[in-house]
């Protein structure tokens, strides 16, 4: 089952396509989008 | 907007990065979940059982807190509109932008052979050897970066971007289908 809107969003750290890792916790101050999609080469 | 995308997925970096190049670049992150596989995935209740993730949209506000989820089909593109307005509704103080304006289609080429395809898809790949093998001239058109050929190919496709599918003189073949080719080319 997804988290539930009003949950804390779970923090994570990740490699990105663009270099420099993302850690979720340092965007606060910001909306974030988080987008899961299944597999490259299928549309985001 | 005061708000920062995040694509996330089960691939390696070196496969997001490929992928992204592909696409002409990607400005955002695009985030590996690849190890521990779908760790981050699991935790938001949306790896599936296949061991990759659902197609799903979270919106976090700036506390931190899961303000939208939105668990999609899988085949199915979120649209950009539902997310803005998803956005505006926790946060009225985004900027309001408008929708980038669709470019209108372009004509599409007709006459001999006009391959619909794209720059990655194997079968594309294979296509474009055979018809070099056999020395016919065609006519490239990407469904990816031309304005309304993709909705065209769906039109001929029965809703499905299938890649190739060739304009033949005004005959529809759908797929690297070789017998169909070979009929609609008069070919032995």
């Amino acid at each position: 089952m997804a988290l539930k809107v009003g949950s804390p969003a779970p923090d994570f750290t990740l490699p990105s396509h663009l270099g420099k890792p993302v850690t979720l916790s340092s965007l606060r101050g910001k909306n974030v989008v988080l987008a899961f999609f299944p597999l490259a080469w299928t549309p985001i | 907007m005061d708000t920062q995308v995040l694509g996330i997925s089960v691939d390696s970096v070196p496969c997001l990065t490929a992928w992204a190049e592909d696409l002409g670049g990607i400005h955002y992150p695009l985030l590996s979940d690849f190890w521990p596989h779908g760790k981050v995935a699991q935790e938001y209740g949306v790896l599936r059982s296949e061991g990759h993730s659902e197609r799903a949209i979270f919106v976090i506000d700036r506390q931190g807190i899961i303000r939208y989820v939105d668990v999609h089909n899988i085949d199915d593109q979120p649209s950009n509109e539902v997310l803005r307005r998803a956005i505006r509704r926790i946060d009225p103080t985004v900027r309001d932008r408008p929708e980038a304006t669709k470019p209108e289609p372009v004509a599409l080429p007709r006459g001999g052979i006009v391959m619909y395809c794209t720059r990655w898809c194997p079968d594309c790949k294979k296509a474009r050897a055979w018809l070099a093998e056999h020395h016919l001239p065609y006519t490239e058109v990407d469904i990816t970066t031309t304005p309304g050929a993709a909705e065209q190919v769906e039109r001929w496709a029965n809703g499905n971007r299938t890649t190739p599918t060739f304009d033949i003189d005004g005959e529809i073949v759908v797929d690297f289908d070789l017998q169909r080719l070979r009929q609609v080319l008069k070919l032995k």
